[in-house]
């Protein structure tokens, strides 16, 4: 892939790779100048077998702020800092040999946190060794579409984009509640999240879709900082409407979440099937169009009357998308065959 | 546009914080307690800065203060209750609050802590505004007293809306969705720091939200700096 800092977002990186009928893009920003707790996102592609990656990985600063030690110049690390950027090698080596999402599992319990000592005192509920979110959706591309697995542990998620039916949540959030809506304005703590001194789980959900298509994997810094679950799908489309080509979509992307988030924010994504950038900008247009006039215009409209006003724009717009954002969402661990 | 708005349309969402300080003014505390009242009186800048240097923005801060003693020791000055004081407006209010606090008393070892535990779950926490954040920060070095224990509960200055056992208070506290819980669950977080003893480590193991800063019984509160225990509080939020 080829990576650029970003030109316009200090600390900002961004890849990019385009093949024929495919596009990758990834995006990761930090919020405090090095650091960011999100490790660099993931994308691996076997063209010989069709098979690709994409995943993105969030230290929780909040449940793992002890040292995990320091580094050979002396900055001392959080294991919030470590955990994910660990994780993502050893999900980077699962997707290269494999092996069962058990078999990630174990490979996570024994070596995560692997020749480091920890001297964490700090106990409770909220506390964990080497806590990271996981957002991996594994995908093998058919000529008439893609079929996916997504596997995830915290409240990072995977997300498959149509140009008809718009974005669609495939990941279920580990935390009390699944109303994207509210979720987004309580922030719940996480009940579940990769660590090495507790039992985690990682959630598994399969489905397919056909091409052209595109494959999201987002840190909560992506949409857990917009007003509605709608104007994150606003921020993907409407930056890819403006965008010359994948390196200037990144940098739109970088900029934009730069404006809102209040979190370090990572974004993988793959766009399947679609005839170059050009299609796949153009294919979007009518679904951007539609979020700008019944989603984004009304909140900015209700901005101007008031908290009462974007309490009502709010509700509005999440009755009218929630249908369609969820038609695709894990209800239970297992297989979706939709 | 509102404040909260930008040419995106993006909500940065803020945080509306509640913060209830539980403090052990029993005369063990005596050393401590100074270092703590200094430290919460730089407490409310402190946490802005931090929330700031995060990222994250407070749309409303409030803090309250319950200074406690031991009901079966003396019951008349087992427990100062301060309302929420907004800061900045009733910043002067909080700061002679704090001052106020003075370590004396206490009897045996074992205080009215879940007493003071009960009563800061039982505030007047904040319904209105978007990411609500109700957090209690205990601050003792002694166990607890079990509640319903008539020896306390007779007192003529016990409060009446404190439950029966630590199984009724765990109720109110609530796990996941449970109706019984006085606290909302997305929004609540309890941090003690207090001795490996009752009830403390069983706290930790069982309530949800929870973090324990574990310390020696009897040693005060000295291993944990307040750096760090306010960045502790701004990175649980």
């Amino acid at each position: 892939m080829d990576v650029e800092p970003s030109k316009t977002v200090q600390g900002a990186r961004i890849w990019h790779h385009t093949a024929p009928r495919f596009v990758a893009l990834s995006v990761w920003t930090e919020r405090i100048a090095g650091r960011g707790e999100d490790a660099d996102p993931l994308v691996v592609v076997h063209w010989p077998t069709a098979r690709g990656l994409i995943a993105v990985f969030d230290g929780v600063g909040g449940a793992g702020r002890a040292s995990a030690g320091s580094t050979p110049t002396g900055q001392e690390r959080t294991q919030a800092w470590v955990a994910p950027r660990r994780l993502r090698g050893l999900v980077e080596e699962w997707f290269v040999d494999g092996s069962s999402v058990d078999a990630l599992h174990d490979r996570v319990v024994t070596r995560l946190a692997a020749d480091i000592t920890v001297r964490s005192r700090m106990r409770g509920r909220i506390h964990r060794e080497f806590p990271s979110t996981l957002a991996a959706l594994a995908f093998t591309m058919h000529p008439d579409g893609v079929r996916w697995d997504v596997v995830w542990a915290g409240d990072s998620r995977c997300y498959v984009v149509e140009p008809d039916r718009g974005l669609q949540q495939l990941s279920l959030d580990d935390v009390d509640g699944s109303d994207a809506l509210d979720l987004l304005l309580q922030d719940p703590p996480m009940t579940n999240m990769v660590s090495v001194d507790r039992e985690f789980a990682l959630n598994r959900w399969r489905g397919h879709a056909p091409a052209p298509c595109v494959l999201v994997t987002a840190t909560d810094g992506f949409f857990g900082y917009v007003s509605t679950p709608a104007q994150f799908e606003h921020v993907l489309l409407d930056t890819l409407w403006h965008a010359r080509d994948p390196a200037h979509w990144g940098e739109l992307l970088a900029e934009r979440v730069a404006g809102y988030t209040g979190d370090d924010a990572s974004l993988a994504v793959v766009a399947l099937g679609f005839h170059d950038f050009g299609d796949l900008r153009v294919s979007f247009g009518s679904r951007r169009n539609l979020l700008r006039h019944e989603h984004d215009e009304p909140l900015r409209a209700a901005a101007d009357r008031g908290t009462d006003a974007v309490h009502t724009a709010r509700s509005d717009s999440w009755r009218k998308y929630r249908g369609g954002y969820e038609q695709r969402l894990a209800t239970t661990v297992g297989e979706d065959n939709r | 546009m509102s404040q909260n708005q930008n040419r995106s349309g993006d909500n940065n969402l803020k945080y509306a914080v509640d913060i209830v300080l539980c403090v052990d003014t029993t005369a063990s505390m005596g050393p401590t307690l100074e270092n703590v009242k200094q430290s919460a009186m730089s407490f409310p800048n402190r946490l802005a800065q931090e929330m700031a240097a995060k990222g994250r923005g407070i749309s409303s801060l409030r803090l309250k203060v319950i200074g406690f003693r031991d009901y079966a020791d003396c019951a008349e000055d087992a427990m100062v209750v301060s309302p929420f004081l907004r800061v900045p407006d009733e910043l002067d209010s909080f700061e002679t609050t704090v001052n106020a606090l003075h370590a004396d008393g206490g009897g045996d070892e074992p205080e009215s802590a879940l007493e003071a535990l009960a009563l800061a779950i039982g505030s007047d926490w904040e319904t209105g505004l978007d990411r609500r954040r109700h957090v209690i920060v205990m601050f003792t070095d002694a166990s607890a007293h079990r509640l319903g224990d008539p020896r306390h509960t007779r007192a003529s200055t016990y409060p009446q809306s404190i439950p029966g056992s630590l199984e009724e208070l765990y109720a109110q506290w609530g796990s996941g969705q449970s109706r019984s819980a006085l606290v909302e669950n997305s929004a609540k977080r309890l941090l003690m720091f207090a001795p490996e003893s009752y009830p403390w480590t069983d706290i930790a193991d069982d309530w949800n939200n929870t973090i324990y800063f574990p310390s020696e019984a009897g040693e005060g509160l000295e291993e944990w700096e307040m750096d760090q225990i306010i960045a502790t509080i701004a990175n649980s939020l």
